[in-house]
């Protein structure tokens, strides 16, 4: 097995609002291995990003929010340093990329000096070093005339550009973990192949772990060498990519496979849909909380949670009855 | 991908050339932007004229043979003349040479005053930014002070530190702030809701990093407005503190000093009174139309 990066052990992060405390995540475990993509996919408002701004602790711990759980970076508990202390983790060894590349960057510094940043933050280095090694990492992310682009502000870069900016910076002190959040979403269809491709070859190169989260299950399809599945602030579903694709267990794994629209599908059937909508945080259900949505759910479903259990080797379900054999169930006639 | 390094010197010479072209135009364009609104360009050469006077004063005068405070007894309340293009006054000083000397007061008490309040209120607003109880408590302050109409804190302020000019810009400076902090905070709280300032977060920069490097820049503009409309009013506070014997005091040539002396001799003396109040008046005006044109160039949404 090859080494962990990133251990997330029973993560919760709950935030302090007018209705009193509201669990955002709740009991969230996965790892990231090094060299590995591990793709987060769950509709909006399932967590995703909460988890992922979580690891980085980037809430204002005075005020918001509340953590509980372990979150190890290479075997040290992030939860364990000092708040003041986590910026120098931040950037170094974890690293973050955003959705909208194009707010993103600041306005007014040109793009060199903002990949400079953590290089000067980090590793001190002199302004002629760092501006040496960011005409390093633009050509490592495949801006040409690096020399030129460095004295460039974001608004004279193309939305595909500054997303690669994005990740220079991100990429700039080499760190141990990507945590790569919808980083395609505001770009267009042509421009995110290349930034996913790139991605996935920075991926190699440095032998990082990326945590690539997305609603997209194509992309996962193509990058990801494991996925984790999470609906409500919980996962309900973890596996390797081939089978999950090939067997998705959870009644919400299999829904929202269903809802992909098929190119060789039969026109005059209407796409597939989940029903219901996702509940507010402060009403969630007792038992399966995907069971007011579920076609499958039984009385025990509205009573019990269903615990994460292993169904296969390396194969967990949060389900009661979990759906064995074939892609394409129920759901898609 | 690697191209770029094969590039020949020259090649590279010429795509640097095309790009500080680029940087020229850009800056010709803001430049026409700005001469195009006349009202501006006529506040920028007031300006301008009026820091020329004040820091040309004693070479003008002295080239004329004048002198702001000696005074002649027979020349007593003389009209104005080729000898005193602007009069003299009751006891018998040159009045052109004081208003130039004047220029030299009111332009350091502005400038002064703009740019100490500027920063001063900048790093409040800034900070105020970051933290809620520090917030409440600064943003209160400023409430208080704003509660009092400037001129009477002011006056208060001399009463209780005594006349002279550093005084002046003491309490002058206390009175501008409040305004620079609250727009430096509004403006700082809106930057730092960006994704940029949470990116910068995520890549490491602390919190004074974030502030003076990355939220710094973005909030510049509206404070030089600001700054540019804190400088005119300076000017005519300082006007008004020295018109009300709070000011500077008496012997020195003053905008408003000269005003309280003319007072008596408003029938008798029309000049005494006329240019000091001109000159007050023009460089006030200069410095608003000026602060305007800055914020129709700097902020587009305000402008046409």
């Amino acid at each position: 097995m090859k080494e962990k990066v990133l251990e997330v052990q029973n993560l919760s992060t709950s935030f302090h609002t007018e209705r009193g405390l509201l669990k955002a995540i709740d009991g969230v475990s996965f790892d990231v291995y090094k060299g590995e993509i591990l793709g987060v996919v769950g509709e909006s408002g399932c967590g995703k990003s909460v988890t992922s701004q979580s690891i980085m602790r980037l809430y204002d711990e005075k005020y918001a929010v509340k953590y509980s759980g372990r979150v190890l970076l290479n075997g040290r508990n992030l939860f364990d340093i000092p708040y003041k202390r986590m910026q120098d983790v931040r950037g170094a060894e974890i690293s973050m990329i955003f959705q909208d590349a194009l707010s993103s960057l600041n306005p007014v510094l040109q793009v060199g000096d903002q990949i400079m940043e953590p290089l000067r933050i980090h590793q001190k280095l002199s302004k002629g070093d760092a501006r040496e090694k960011a005409v390093e990492m633009l050509r490592l992310v495949g801006i040409p005339a690096p020399e030129k682009r460095i004295t460039q502000y974001p608004h004279e870069l193309s939305g595909g550009m500054r997303q690669r900016v994005m990740i220079a910076i991100a990429l700039a002190c080499r760190p141990r973990l990507l945590i790569a959040d919808e980083p395609t979403t505001a770009l267009d269809v042509t421009i995110q192949a290349q930034i996913m491709e790139l991605i996935a070859s920075l991926n190699r190169q440095l032998d990082m772990g990326v945590m690539l989260i997305t609603h997209d299950l194509a992309v996962v399809a193509q990058m990801c060498s494991r996925v984790v599945v999470m609906y409500l602030g919980q996962i309900v579903e973890e596996a390797d990519v081939l089978s999950l694709f090939d067997r998705p267990m959870h009644p919400y794994t299999r829904g929202l496979m269903a809802s992909i629209p098929q190119l060789d599908g039969d026109r005059t059937k209407r796409l597939y849909m989940i029903s219901g909508t996702v509940p507010l945080l402060s009403q969630i259900p007792t038992g399966c909380r995907f069971a007011p949505r579920c076609p499958y759910a039984t009385e025990r479903c509205r009573q019990e949670m269903p615990p994460l259990q292993e169904a296969e080797a390396g194969h967990s379900v949060r389900c009661w009855q979990p759906v064995r054999g074939g892609a394409q169930g129920k759901e898609a006639q | 991908m690697q191209k770029d390094t094969a590039r020949t010197p020259e090649e590279r010479a010429a795509l640097e050339a095309a790009r500080r072209q680029l940087v020229r135009e850009q800056r010709a364009v803001n430049l026409r932007r700005f001469l195009s609104n006349r009202l501006s360009v006529v506040g920028l050469c007031i300006v301008t004229l009026m820091l020329l006077t004040a820091l040309l004063a004693p070479v003008v005068t002295g080239a004329m043979g004048l002198d702001p405070y000696s005074a002649v007894v027979r020349d007593r309340l003389k009209p104005p003349s080729a000898a005193h293009p602007f009069g003299t006054d009751n006891l018998g000083r040159d009045i052109f040479a004081r208003v130039l000397y004047g220029a030299r007061i009111s332009m350091t008490i502005g400038l002064v005053v703009g740019l100490l309040s500027a920063i001063i209120g900048t790093t409040l607003g800034l900070y105020a930014s970051t933290n809620k109880v520090l917030d409440n408590v600064l943003m209160r302050l400023c409430d208080g002070l704003k509660a009092i109409p400037n001129i009477l804190l002011a006056i208060t302020l001399m009463a209780v530190l005594g006349a002279n000019m550093h005084n002046v810009i003491i309490s002058l400076t206390v009175v501008s702030i409040p305004g620079v902090a609250r727009i430096a905070r509004s403006q700082a709280l809106l930057v730092r809701e960006q994704t940029y300032v949470e990116a910068m977060r995520a890549a490491g920069a602390g919190k004074n990093r974030i502030l003076w490097r990355h939220v710094l820049p973005n909030i510049l503009s509206p404070v030089i407005v600001q700054m540019t409309f804190n400088f005119a009013s300076a000017i005519i506070s300082e006007a008004s503190l020295s018109f009300l014997g709070a000011g500077i005091p008496i012997p020195a040539p003053s905008w408003g000093g000269m005003l309280n002396e003319a007072r008596a001799y408003i029938y008798t003396g029309w000049w005494m009174i006329a240019f000091p109040a001109v000159f007050t008046m023009l460089s006030v005006l200069g410095f608003n139309l000026f602060g305007d044109g800055l914020r129709d160039l700097l902020d587009p949404l305000s402008g046409r």
